[in-house]
């Protein structure tokens, strides 16, 4: 389990304001060795405020961030051993991909015949190898992010911080690219910081997610966790699909795969008023017998037995309460 | 007429016509300044001179004064150029980068100078450089053109400033860049073109400029075209001509090696609000 490696980044009593309602205020946080940790929330959460001011691009109000042992919050950006990588504009045009890479390795002094196989080892590392003498103009999105990686990386940097680096990328190359990046994290084996509004990516490439609402950490868990048992009604909306059941003066959240149906003929407590086929599975919107809307999903292979307006039972198998 | 009419089609045929009408129009006045600048025999009722030579190129040149003007005008375009880089460029990127309150009307204020009559500005300017002992001087010249040129050196990289993403000066200090190195390896040489278009405008501008020089500068500095305006009273107009040449080249030179950078583009993003 990664979370007894050893804590390589500590923030705590993180405290950014940009205004009354803009900010984050006394976050604390830990990210261990080999960890990808993400920030996921909607836009203006304050997650890229977070990654910013641990890569030297916000002065903090107040708050410790201690990486490697080392209280890091006073140092300007050149000073950190942090490596980021922006959603887009990473690289700088007038210089040819050796260039873009050489620049932080010549700043640092480093060997030229050294520097040359340490750029030839992180192209390979990123798929890019023999693109040495192109411009970036001559490369696509998806190559650019994956330069901008490597970048970062021939560098070493000690925690590597990824503000939504695929956000400007087709939906296609996004899912290769979530694949890439965690190959790399593992060969490298590589501490993430990784920054997204996309619940789907944060799932895919994370070993443990923070959502983010309105400037606090709403929950820090595994995946499975945060999905199976979401900590509060924010968390539960937004990851994945969920109903909402009132129930009293309860809140019942319960995801539509966690409600079987079966067809009751006569009776029944549900009547189908909608099926959609999406590929491996099929979504079915429900009227229950309160007149709320249910959405199901149901396996392909089911749906032979149902169809629209048809009287069905439906059971909750697994549920949480607010 | 009729033939070639038919043979170009109806169009073509008078873009043909347009296109003549404007090489005309252009290159007449500049053809004939060339023309003019080597004749030797021009009398009235010529329309091209009888003889030609280098008389007049010779007499120019060996005109110690005005040999020392071509010299005067050209230190004092280097200079104006350099001195207005170092002045304009850190408020070019202020104005790019920070928003600050008030930027639109700062930015507006360098348009000042251009806004109004130039001869009172220069009177105003006079008055002030008497008191402080700057009629007359060479620096006293240099700050009157920068006056003149402050406004394309503040605007068009202030634009190209802004084309360079604020992502791609970070990304330098990630990688242990200080701001000062990010600034000369990153921003400047991106905003390369829009800079060498604006120092182009100041040279040049610089380099015609007559209004100014002849009141703030003479009696001791002779620029070449504060000089020009004796040669035309009182010397041929062949004389004129050559000294006009003289003028051009700087300029023809400069258009040829830079033709490059000169689109329209850096200039636009420089004038966009």
């Amino acid at each position: 389990m990664k979370n007894n490696s050893p804590v390589k980044l500590a923030i705590s009593g993180l405290t950014k304001k940009f205004s009354a309602n803009e900010g984050v205020a006394n976050i604390n946080l830990e990210v261990h060795q080999n960890e990808l940790l993400t920030l996921l929330g909607p836009s203006g959460c304050g997650k890229t405020t977070i990654l910013r001011a641990i890569g030297g691009f916000n002065k903090i109000d107040s708050g410790k961030i201690v990486l490697d042992g080392k209280e890091i919050q006073n140092l300007a950006p050149e000073q950190r051993p942090t490596g980021m990588v922006f959603q887009s504009y990473n690289l700088w045009p007038h210089m040819t991909v050796y260039e873009n890479m050489a620049f932080g390795l010549k700043l640092r002094k480093e060997p030229k015949e050294k520097m040359q196989e340490e750029i030839r080892a992180m192209l390979q590392l990123v798929n890019m190898s023999g693109s040495e003498k192109k411009y970036p103009a001559q490369l696509s999105g998806g190559q650019q992010q994956r330069i901008a990686i490597a970048r970062a990386l021939v560098l070493k940097p000690s925690l590597l911080l990824l503000d939504e680096p695929f956000s400007a990328l087709d939906a296609k190359i996004r899912g290769q690219m979530r694949e890439e990046l965690k190959r790399i994290q593992n060969e490298a084996g590589l501490t993430v910081l990784f920054v997204t509004h996309d619940q789907e990516e944060a799932m895919a490439v994370s070993d443990r997610i923070a959502v983010m609402h309105q400037g606090n950490i709403e929950q820090l868990a595994v995946p499975t966790e945060i999905y199976n048992a979401p900590a509060s009604r924010f968390v539960a909306g937004f990851i994945g699909e969920m109903n909402f059941i009132s129930h009293g003066s309860e809140t019942l959240a319960v995801r539509p795969e966690d409600i079987s149906i079966t067809s009751g003929g006569a009776g029944g407590n549900g009547e189908i008023e909608n099926i959609m086929l999406l590929g491996h599975y099929a979504q079915i919107f429900l009227r229950a017998a309160s007149g709320e809307t249910l959405k199901v999903f149901l396996p392909k292979e089911r749906l032979a037995d149902f169809t629209q307006g048809q009287r069905v039972h439906y059971t909750i198998t697994r549920q949480t309460v607010f | 007429m009729k033939r070639l009419y038919y043979t170009l089609g109806k169009n073509k045929f008078w873009e043909y016509l347009l296109c003549a009408a404007f090489l005309l129009i252009f290159y007449g006045p500049l053809v004939n300044m060339v023309l003019v600048s080597f004749a030797e025999k021009y009398e009235y009722p010529n329309v091209v001179p009888a003889t030609y030579g280098f008389k007049w190129w010779n007499y120019v040149f060996s005109n110690g004064k005005l040999v020392e003007s071509i010299l005067v005008s050209l230190a004092l375009a280097v200079v104006v150029t350099l001195l207005s880089l170092v002045v304009c460029l850190p408020a070019a990127y202020a104005l790019a980068r920070y928003d600050f309150k008030g930027r639109s009307l700062v930015r507006l204020s360098f348009l000042f100078t251009n806004a109004f009559p130039k001869m009172g500005i220069y009177t105003a300017m006079a008055v002030i450089f008497y008191k402080i002992g700057l009629m007359g001087t060479f620096f006293g010249v240099v700050l009157v053109h920068i006056v003149n040129t402050m406004m394309f050196m503040v605007w068009i990289p202030s634009g190209s400033f802004r084309t360079v993403h604020i992502q791609q000066e970070e990304s330098a200090r990630d990688v242990g860049a200080s701001a000062l190195r990010t600034f000369f390896m990153i921003t400047l040489p991106m905003a390369k073109p829009g800079i060498i278009v604006a120092a182009l405008y100041t040279f040049l501008g610089s380099m015609e400029e007559a209004q100014g020089s002849l009141l703030i500068g003479l009696p001791n500095v002779h620029t070449m075209p504060s000089e020009l305006y004796g040669i035309i009273m009182s010397f041929p107009d062949t004389a004129g001509a050559v000294f006009a040449i003289v003028l051009l080249v700087p300029s023809v030179v400069l258009m040829i090696v830079f033709r490059k950078y000169l689109s329209a583009s850096a200039l636009s993003n420089g004038l966009k609000m």
